[in-house]
C-alpha cells in the first residue's frame, strides 16, 4: 500500500517543480505534483499567503515562481530530510 | 605537547559541540516535521553533551585551582557519577526515540586514579556502564536496522558512530573490572571515533543545499 503524503511533503513537491521548471504554469504542477486542481489551488494559495511563491502573467496563463523565502525554504528541508533519513524517518 | 589529561578533556569539549549540533538539527527537524521522535534526539543529544561538557568544565576547574585532596576526589566522584546518570538518561532517551517509530519496517572525563579505586564508585560507574551497554545495543541495532532498510551515506555514518559508542562502553566496562587507566584512555579515544562520525553527518547535512 502506498503511504499518504503528508502535508509538508505535498507543498515541498510543488516547490520543487515550480524550481525545476524554473517557473511553472498550474497544468505542469499538477502533473509533477501529482494532484488534483482543487487541491492543488488551495495549496497553491497557502504557498502564496505564506510568500513561499510569487504569481505572474504571461500572456494568457499564470505563472508561479519560487520567491527567495520559498528558495531558503527548500534548502532548509532538504537539510532536514537528509538528516531524519539518517534515523530511519521519512518526511 | 598536550598531555593525555589536556588531550581527553579536548576530545571530550569537541564530542559535546558535535552532540550540541545533533541536537540542534532533531529540534530543527521535530518543527519542520512534527514527528515527535526528534524530541526524544534532541533532549537526548543535549543531555548527553550536557553532561560531557559540565564533566569536562568541573575537571578544567580543578585542574586550575589545584584544590585538597579530598575536594578534588569528592568533587571528581559527584561530577563522575552525575555524568553517568545523565548519559543513562540520554541514552534512555534515544532508545525510547528510535522505539516510537516504526517507520523503517524491517563518560564522561577522566574519572581520576582516585575514582577508579574507590570501590562503590566502581560499583555504581559498573552498574551505569552495563545499563549504558544494554541501551546501546538496542540502539545499535535500531539504527543497523535503518541502515539496511536504506543504505544512505547519513544512516551508516549513525550506525557506525552508535557502534563505536557501544565499543567504548564495553572498553570502559572491562577498564572499571581491571582497574586499567590504559583501557579507561582507549575507550575514550574509541568514543571520540564514534563521534567523528557523528560530526561527519552533521558536516554533510549543513553544507547540503
Amino acid at each position: 500500500m502506498k503511504a499518504r503524503r503528508s502535508k509538508l511533503r505535498i507543498l515541498v513537491d510543488i516547490l520543487k517543480v515550480i524550481e525545476e521548471e524554473n517557473g511553472a504554469r498550474i497544468t505542469q504542477i499538477l502533473y509533477g505534483a501529482n494532484l488534483s486542481y482543487d487541491r492543488l489551488v488551495k495549496y497553491i494559495e497557502e504557498l502564496l499567503s505564506k510568500g513561499l511563491v510569487d504569481e505572474r502573467k504571461r500572456g494568457q496563463s499564470t505563472v508561479y515562481y519560487l520567491t527567495k523565502k520559498g528558495r531558503e525554504f527548500l534548502v532548509e528541508f532538504r537539510k532536514i530530510e537528509k538528516f531524519a533519513e539518517a534515523f530511519g524517518v521519512k518526511i | 605537547m598536550l598531555s593525555i589529561f589536556e588531550l581527553i578533556v579536548a576530545s571530550d569539549i569537541v564530542g559535546s559541540v558535535v552532540l550540541l549540533s545533533i541536537s540542534f538539527f532533531s529540534l530543527k527537524a521535530m518543527r519542520g516535521t512534527g514527528v515527535n521522535m526528534f524530541l526524544f534526539f534532541f533532549l537526548g543529544f543535549a543531555l548527553l553533551a550536557a553532561g560531557r561538557l559540565s564533566h569536562s568544565l568541573v575537571f578544567i576547574t580543578l585542574a586550575l585551582t589545584r584544590p585538597a585532596k579530598i575536594i578534588v576526589a569528592a568533587t571528581s566522584l559527584t561530577a563522575s557519577f552525575v555524568a553517568l546518570i545523565s548519559e543513562v538518561l540520554a541514552y534512555l532517551l534515544i532508545a525510547i526515540g528510535y522505539s516510537r517509530h516504526a517507520r523503517h519496517d524491517i563518560g564522561e572525563l577522566g574519572t581520576s586514579s582516585i575514582a577508579v579505586v574507590a570501590g562503590r564508585q566502581i560499583f555504581i560507574q559498573a552498574v551505569g556502564e552495563v545499563l549504558n551497554f544494554f541501551l546501546l545495543i538496542y540502539i545499535v541495532f535500531q539504527a543497523l536496522a535503518v541502515y539496511l532498510s536504506g543504505k544512505k551515506r547519513g544512516s551508516l555514518m549513525i550506525l557506525l558512530g552508535f557502534t563505536l559508542f557501544l565499543a567504548s562502553h564495553l572498553t570502559r566496562f572491562i577498564s572499571l573490572l581491571e582497574l586499567s587507566e590504559r583501557l579507561f584512555i582507549a575507550s575514550k579515544f574509541v568514543y571520540f571515533a564514534g563521534m567523528v562520525f557523528f560530526l561527519a553527518m552533521v558536516v554533510e547535512v549543513a553544507v547540503s543545499r
